[in-house]
């Protein structure tokens, strides 16, 4: 296991830190793509998240993280027994770069199959990551086939293996992170509108915060437990809210004209199809509930709107104007400044 | 103490920042290592080996050698099939990532390894006890982009450079005279070493002792922070390696106090090749019109006449040129780069170009060594065995074969495994074509045609990004070409490079040849997408190669012989005359004829 340094000791990267968060409360966001230069704490924070997360209840022996009591007919295991109960931590898998289809999608069981003579099978990353995190580190150099994969099992929220001879399906529903290097490559459209939010990493040039920065992670690198003790209170008070938001997520309500709004938002910024107004919509109510309140306000919609729509803006490659700024102007337009 | 096999480390006399780097890495592994860059034969296995030799005398610390030849379930482990198969039962077999944690990990010839091991090398140092990396690689010709990994670059702490010759003639004389004597008497040359290396050994062990206890003075601090604002290091993680090093530094050098020679030496070792993309600033003889209104096209380039060779362009050429407008009279020429597609045809004709490139860029091929594995099928023709598919098929059969019949694998296997199991590796491949862009920038580009070349490159690398093509682009000027851009699928850091890119002085049509010709042999060897070229010319070259000749004559007859070369071994390629229709002469036309490649007009 990997000694994670505290998503709460991470100076600055706000947005990043934020999209995170929100979809930690709100898992149905669908994710955050989070681009930046190399060495500035993006794979930190992606690490750092899961001990900010509740622990999870799943079916015990269903290698799916099944939710006992809730009917899966996806899954082939345990349909959602609920008489055999485990707890776990919330499941932050990585999918690496070199990572093969059988991996990812799992497999015909080689040791059963050799040892038994039986077809059984071997579930791979997507199925770890059900219910929880799928971290992809350098997205945009993710392979094609490997893309294909994962767009076809976002869609429907489940992995239908039908290849050597093994016919297997199981939910797979996922937080997609992702994150990347914009000047190495670009992500395909319709991987980039799988991520509900977005956010660009900011270049530190105050030389305090990158001060601090080196003696925080010195500090944490020479003696983790010790540091950890350090940041213990603040790493608790975030995961509390975290997980009041979470219960609490499903009541906050968003007013008409708010969801009038993010509408003429999205339609206004000549978005096709609706992911990015119903994004806008959940990342505000998580954000209210975030905030102990019941009801999401402007606030939180001026908030997340450039988190939620700047990577679905229409935008010619070679266009270098900022999408933040017409973003910016269309929520004054329609949200009020 | 047993002899080594290579001349022991503290014999050593060359390569000097090199070796200091390496006693810095050995006092803070954390500082995930050494990469050590240099020309071929400058002398990088050498010092790695020595210290290789070294460093395991200090802390019996495992190094793990990471071979080019390794495949991925070598380096991240995979089933161990002969005793999968012996025992019926599946034997995992660890990977060399594995057994290299906590330790070292050696990594000769980088810049040759293929990238998808080396995203598995990167993601092993991001883990637990990860080790440090030992590494060499060999600069590509323009010294541009020389790491195939650059994460996996960045996250080797220390980087240094070996150059020929830097310590001096008499250190290198001293070098040679000790590695005979050591090839000649081991015994005693290592004994003759065993005290200065052992002093050593004494000094990396004291400086690890006093490094958690080592100060590092606040205006230190200050000073290194903004040495890495100053160079455009944006990356958190440099400036945590750079601490980390001016701190093993001052230990190693027996203070317990970071000082200014520190601070120096971590700018030079960690800093220096972090150092932000050079974004030059256009030279005053380009006068960008960023702020002119771009007039539409006019009717003479909507046209677009696209000629090959021998065609209707001699007829051009016969008739009566115009006089070349002058300079003045070109903003009414201007075409916005962004805006506009100056020439539809011929991104067309590239496309078709394209699909008639050996190996048919756009068409899916079946490959057995690279991409998504399609199936896996009963014939081989020398291709890869796939291993568990053979046994999968092998081991759902085992009930119904009889025992009597005998595997086809030696005796004592639990699995019978027949002939008819055997399955190989058929993958397939989606990977799309790379274009290699080389503009001239000479003096001789008028800048309104200069925009129109950028227009065309600009709307080649939207064609390329709408395909998943990679682009990769060189420019000409002066006296040598330049690699603005490795290959890439990046749209936004072309278009910058473009946006920068000035004109003026010489055309070294030779050197661009060169270059566009050491990117295709480098794709060819890495990655195997098919290449094309496009080179973007009038095709007067006037600086020659080789340094000692110059003028024209010299350059001219310098690029047949080199065209020659490139049409043996080069891409397909097209030649696009940059000089206005009408005012054209043989030049362009002379080059595409060397190249074997077809002409047209801007």
């Amino acid at each position: 296991m990997i000694e994670a340094f505290p998503f709460t000791a991470i100076v600055g990267q706000e947005d990043m830190k934020q999209a995170l968060v929100l979809c930690a409360v709100d898992p149905g966001i669908g994710g955050v793509l989070v681009m930046g230069h190399r060495g500035t704490a993006k794979t930190t924070a992606v690490r750092g998240l899961s001990e900010l997360l509740p622990a999870i209840d799943v079916v015990d022996g269903c290698a799916f993280n099944c939710e006992p009591g809730l009917p899966t007919p996806a899954c082939m295991v345990c349909n959602g027994d609920a008489s055999r109960v485990a707890s776990i931590p919330v499941p932050v898998v990585d999918l690496p770069l070199g990572a093969t289809e059988d991996r990812v999608a799992g497999t015909i069981d080689l040791e059963a199959a050799l040892v038994r003579g039986k077809k059984s099978f071997e579930p791979g990353l997507l199925a770890a990551a059900h219910r929880g995190f799928l971290y992809i580190d350098e997205v945009n150099l993710l392979e094609d086939h490997l893309v294909d994969l994962l767009l076809d099992v976002a869609a429907g929220g489940e992995n239908v293996v039908e290849r050597e001879s093994v016919s297997v399906r199981h939910p797979a529903r996922f937080v997609l992170v992702g994150t990347g290097n914009p000047e190495e490559g670009d992500l395909r459209p319709q991987l980039l509108d799988r991520f509900g939010l977005s956010a660009t990493i900011v270049t530190e040039t105050d030389p305090e915060a990158r001060m601090e920065i080196v003696r925080r992670r010195l500090a944490f690198e020479d003696d983790p437990a010790a540091y950890r003790v350090k940041v213990a209170w603040e790493t608790d008070q975030l995961r509390a809210r975290i997980t009041a938001a979470r219960d609490r997520c499903r009541e906050v309500t968003l007013p008409d004209r708010l969801l009038q709004a993010s509408a003429s938002l999205s339609a206004d910024l000549g978005l096709d199809g609706h992911r990015g107004e119903i994004t806008v919509v959940r990342a505000a109510r998580a954000r209210a509930a975030l905030d102990g309140r019941v009801e999401a306000e402007e606030a939180d919609v001026r908030a997340v709107a450039a988190l939620a729509l700047r990577h679905r803006l229409r935008k010619d490659p070679l266009e270098t104007r900022d999408l933040e700024h017409r973003i910016d102007e269309a929520v004054a337009r329609h949200v009020g400044a | 103490m047993t002899p080594t096999k290579v001349l022991p480390f503290a014999a050593l006399t060359e390569h000097t920042s090199a070796r200091r780097c390496l006693l810095v890495a050995a006092v803070d592994p954390r500082l995930g290592g050494v990469l050590l860059i240099g020309p071929a034969g400058v002398g990088k296995s050498t010092v790695l080996a020595a210290f290789v030799d070294f460093v395991s005398m200090l802390d019996d610390a495992r190094v793990v050698t990471v071979p080019l030849s390794v495949d991925r379930d070598r380096l991240i482990g995979g089933v161990d099939l002969e005793r999968t198969l012996r025992s019926g039962r599946r034997v995992a077999n660890p990977g060399l990532l594995e057994a290299a944690r906590g330790g070292w990990l050696l990594l000769d010839n980088l810049h040759l390894a293929e990238r998808r091991n080396l995203a598995l090398v990167k993601q092993a140092l991001d883990g637990d006890a990860a080790p440090a990396v030992l590494a060499a690689a060999t600069d590509g010709e323009s010294g541009a982009e020389l790491r195939p990994w650059p994460h996996l670059a960045d996250a080797i702490g220390l980087h240094a450079n070996c150059t020929v010759g830097e310590a001096g003639s008499e250190a290198a004389a001293d070098l040679i005279r000790r590695r005979i004597h050591h090839d000649a008497d081991p015994v005693a040359s290592t004994e003759r070493w065993e005290e200065a290396t052992g002093a050593l050994l004494r000094s990396v062990t004291a400086a690890r002792g006093r490094l958690a206890a080592t100060v590092f003075p606040e205006a230190m601090a200050r000073r290194l922070v903004d040495a890495a604002l100053e160079r455009g290091v944006v990356a958190s993680r440099n400036d945590v390696q750079a601490w980390r090093a001016a701190r093993a530094h001052a230990a190693l050098s027996g203070s317990d106090e970071v000082g200014a020679a520190d601070v120096d030496f971590a700018m030079e070792a960690v800093l220096a090749s972090r150092t932000a993309h050079r974004s030059e600033a256009p030279s005053p003889m380009v006068s960008e019109p960023e702020s002119r209104p771009a007039p539409p096209l006019s009717e003479s380039t909507q046209g677009g006449e696209s000629t090959q060779v021998g065609g209707n362009f001699a007829a051009d050429q016969s008739g009566d040129a115009p006089a070349p407008p002058s300079l003045e009279a070109a903003p009414d020429r201007v075409v916005a780069p962004a805006e506009a597609d100056p020439l539809p045809d011929l991104t067309s004709r590239f496309a078709r170009a394209r699909s008639t490139a050996p190996g048919g860029a756009r068409v899916a091929r079946a490959t057995f060594d690279r991409g998504r594995h399609l199936r896996s099928r009963a014939h081989h023709h020398g291709r890869r065995l796939a291993v568990a598919e053979t046994l999968r098929r092998a081991a759902v059969r085992q009930s119904r074969r009889p025992v009597e019949a005998g595997p086809v694998w030696p005796e004592g296997l639990a699995v019978q495994v027949r002939q008819d199991d055997l399955r190989y590796r058929e993958l397939r491949s989606r990977a799309g074509a790379l274009f290699v862009v080389a503009v001239d920038a000479s003096g001789s580009m008028a800048f309104h045609q200069m925009h129109e070349a950028k227009g065309l490159v600009l709307s080649l690398l939207r064609d390329a990004y709408r395909n998943r093509d990679a682009v990769a682009l060189v420019a000409f000027r002066g006296d040598r070409a330049e690699r603005l851009l490795p290959p890439t699928s990046a749209l936004a850091r072309a278009h910058r490079e473009l946006e920068v890119l000035a004109t003026g002085g010489g055309t070294p049509l030779a050197s661009a040849l060169r270059e566009v010709l050491a990117l295709a042999t480098e794709e060819r060897r890495r990655r195997g997408r098919p290449t094309l070229a496009l080179l973007l010319t009038d095709g007067r070259a006037n600086v020659p190669l080789d340094p000692a000749a110059s003028g024209r004559a010299a350059a001219t007859a310098e690029l047949e012989r080199l065209a020659a070369a490139y049409r043996a071994d080069g891409p397909p390629t097209l030649v696009i005359d940059s000089a206005t229709p009408g005012c054209q002469r043989e030049d362009a036309r002379e080059l595409a004829k060397w190249l074997g490649s077809s002409l047209h007009s801007l």
